[in-house]
């Protein structure tokens, strides 16, 4: 324990050394495992971004690649693979988990303001992400979903940090790289309203006259400046896109995700209900209960936890486990939407060690679970659809559980307990 | 040649195949330095994955091109079969060859239970470069215009009729069952009312809790 102690008490830069170190050997591992066998380190969508790279350098169009169905800019960032090195790409995914740690340990220390212990405890958070097996395994992989995951905490960072004196640079700057983030992935598009609500400054009760609460509910300067930027880039981004690469970006990029129908055996509680309908129904109840309980609470977390700066980490966190528990494929590449934003509210749960340790066996119990049956479908060709489709509401189940357990333990400005003054939570 | 269909633990289906040369001891290692191909027709429901083909090839393992675009994701109903030609050198009077296989997700149907993929023999094809086959007669060994070694160079490679000595292969993959479309569906809907209530009690319990916190 000792040494674990001196371990973390090490210096942050110490520890920025120490994770891009432990990121680069796993990218060398990869390289010398992908040479010697059939099942590759490497995550398959990399030799797709690097074909389509090729394809780029070439001076074709990225989407001559089979299955490429992203932005151009990614194979744009992909491009070095061809002309430095194929593990360029890599490396650069791993030096945005490194700045995402940095800007996790700098937006909670602003969070966290004057007090003592917010240096400790910002530092504790970005640990977090700089050793998680996951954030590691993801980016050393050449998964890309890193790169999103990162504009979107460097867009929480500008909305919430005056790094410029200026506030509207940090505001135009949020809008920017949120813009950026939904042109790569859509599912930040949820982000927005909670982000939107924050800039907000809502007094309103049950004694509030309807014209001054309707008064107040009018977009402020701030929130007008944050959608008009994050709605110029966007479109920006798109339209440039769109027109270098035609309908076949808009397809590839968006229409194709929209409209995917793969009932093939996933996590998703949706899966073998799709499966059996063969996702051609054309008035679909259960689709359509699934997709209105998902904005419902994605509505409720915003209004809820959104329209407080210190409680939007939380309130965009929560929304991500939502979209993910309730998407109709789920694949573990997924997890990291909603895993990228947990340093920024891990410190902010009222739990005991034991709690935390049940929710995270928990969770990978009930994913193991569904990978036994998931291997007993797939390798020993056995007839156990409706037992994966068990597995698979077991763990819907498991994320609605564990984040019913982290709303009803989250304590905004808790820091880990290590608040000296032991003061709780002002009363509202 | 015997043909079969072949699951390692922890991994997926192989197509293999033991082939032998029934020569007599005056032609023993008449083949060697020739070339042997087979092409497989895979019906509908199972295919390859041209991907992983190219890591196996990568890695000078296999030698299997499928001839003709292969869609992974398509399901039985709406995918074509495929041919795939497997390539591999003759250095003896024997040979195994194997291909990596996978099986397309099928239509439920009512019951259930599993749906029968049949895959029949492929075809042999031997080339050799210094043409010793060409004293083979042609009536009885066809030429075939193919692939020299899977680029675009061609080569006239020769039908050789041979006998199987095993029954044609049956994969039997499991399907879903129809027949649980309400049970599933009103299971699926029940979850995630119950999941979505839950959420929602949680935040307004939350929220009432945190407003009679007081500071101590």
């Amino acid at each position: 324990m000792d040494r674990v102690s001196k371990f973390i008490d090490l210096s942050f830069g110490n520890h920025i050394c120490i994770g891009l170190t432990v990121r680069l050997v796993f990218i060398l591992y990869g390289n010398i495992h992908d040479r010697f066998s059939v099942v590759p380190y490497t995550d398959v969508d990399y030799k797709v971004f690097t074909d389509a790279a090729r394809h780029l350098v070439e001076g074709n169009s990225p989407y001559l690649r089979h299955t490429y169905r992203y932005s151009p800019l990614i194979a744009y960032l992909m491009i070095p693979n061809i002309i430095v090195g194929r593990e360029f790409g890599k490396i650069l995914f791993s030096v945005f988990d490194i700045f995402l740690a940095a800007a996790v340990k700098s937006l909670v220390e602003r969070q966290l303001g004057v007090a003592k212990y917010a240096s400790v405890t910002a530092k504790y958070c970005a640990l977090s992400w700089l050793y998680n097996p996951l954030s590691i395994g993801i980016s050393t992989r050449g998964n890309a979903d890193s790169f999103p995951c990162f504009l979107i905490v460097l867009s929480i960072y500008f909305l919430q940090s005056n790094v410029f004196k200026n506030s509207i640079t940090n505001i135009v700057l949020s809008g920017f790289f949120l813009g950026s983030a939904i042109h790569l992935r859509l599912y930040p598009l949820a982000f927005t309203f909670p982000m939107y609500l924050s800039l907000g400054k809502y007094k309103i009760n049950r004694n509030t006259p309807i014209k001054e609460g309707l008064v107040s509910l009018l977009p402020n300067k701030n929130q007008m400046i944050l959608a008009f930027s994050c709605v110029t880039s966007l479109l920006f981004i798109t339209y440039a896109m769109y027109l270098r690469y035609g309908y076949e970006f808009l397809f590839e990029t968006y229409i194709y995700h929209l409209l995917r129908k793969d009932t093939r055996h996933n996590f998703s509680i949706l899966f073998y209900y799709t499966y059996l309908t063969k996702d051609q129904m054309s008035f679909d109840i259960v689709k359509i209960l699934a997709q209105v309980s998902k904005c419902v609470l994605l509505f409720l977390l915003s209004l809820n936890y959104g329209c407080d700066p210190k409680t939007l980490p939380f309130a965009m966190f929560a929304q991500a486990v939502v979209l993910v528990a309730y998407n109709s494929v789920m694949t573990s590449q997924y997890f990291i939407w909603f895993l990228s934003l947990l340093p920024l509210v891990l410190k902010d749960f009222k739990m005991e060690p034991g709690k935390i340790v049940y929710l995270v066996f928990l969770w990978i119990a009930t994913q193991c679970a569904w990978l036994f049956f998931a291997y007993q479908l797939e390798f020993k060709c056995r007839q156990v659809f409706m037992l994966i489709w068990c597995q698979s509401v077991m763990f819907y189940g498991s994320n609605v559980f564990i984040l019913t357990q982290l709303i009803k333990y989250y304590r905004p400005g808790y820091a880990f307990g290590i608040n000296e003054s032991g003061k709780g939570i002002k009363e509202k | 040649m015997k043909q079969s269909l072949y699951s390692a633990p922890n991994q997926y289906r192989n197509l293999t195949y033991h082939i032998i040369f029934n020569e007599d001891s005056e032609s023993k290692g008449i083949y060697n330095g020739c070339r042997i191909g087979l092409d497989q027709y895979l019906p509908a429901g199972v295919f390859v994955n041209p991907n992983e083909l190219n890591e196996f090839n990568r890695l000078e393992r296999l030698n299997a091109f499928p001839r003709g675009r292969v869609n992974i994701e398509l399901p039985t109903e709406e995918a074509e079969p495929i041919n795939v030609f497997i390539i591999s050198e003759l250095t003896d009077d024997e040979i195994q060859m194997w291909l990596p296989v996978h099986a397309r997700y099928h239509e439920s149907v009512s019951g259930g239970g599993m749906v029968q993929y049949d895959i029949g023999p492929p075809k042999m094809y031997l080339y050799c470069a210094d043409r010793r086959l060409d004293v083979c007669d042609r009536s009885v060994s066809p030429s075939v215009t193919l692939t020299c070694n899977g680029g675009v160079k061609m080569c006239s490679w020769r039908d050789i009729p041979y006998t199987v000595l095993t029954d044609p292969l049956v994969w039997r993959v499991p399907v879903g069952n129809s027949n649980h479309f309400y049970i599933i569906g009103i299971g699926t809907a029940f979850a995630i009312m119950v999941g979505t209530t839950m959420v929602i009690r949680a935040m307004h319990d939350h929220i009432l809790k945190h407003r009679r916190l007081i500071i101590r």
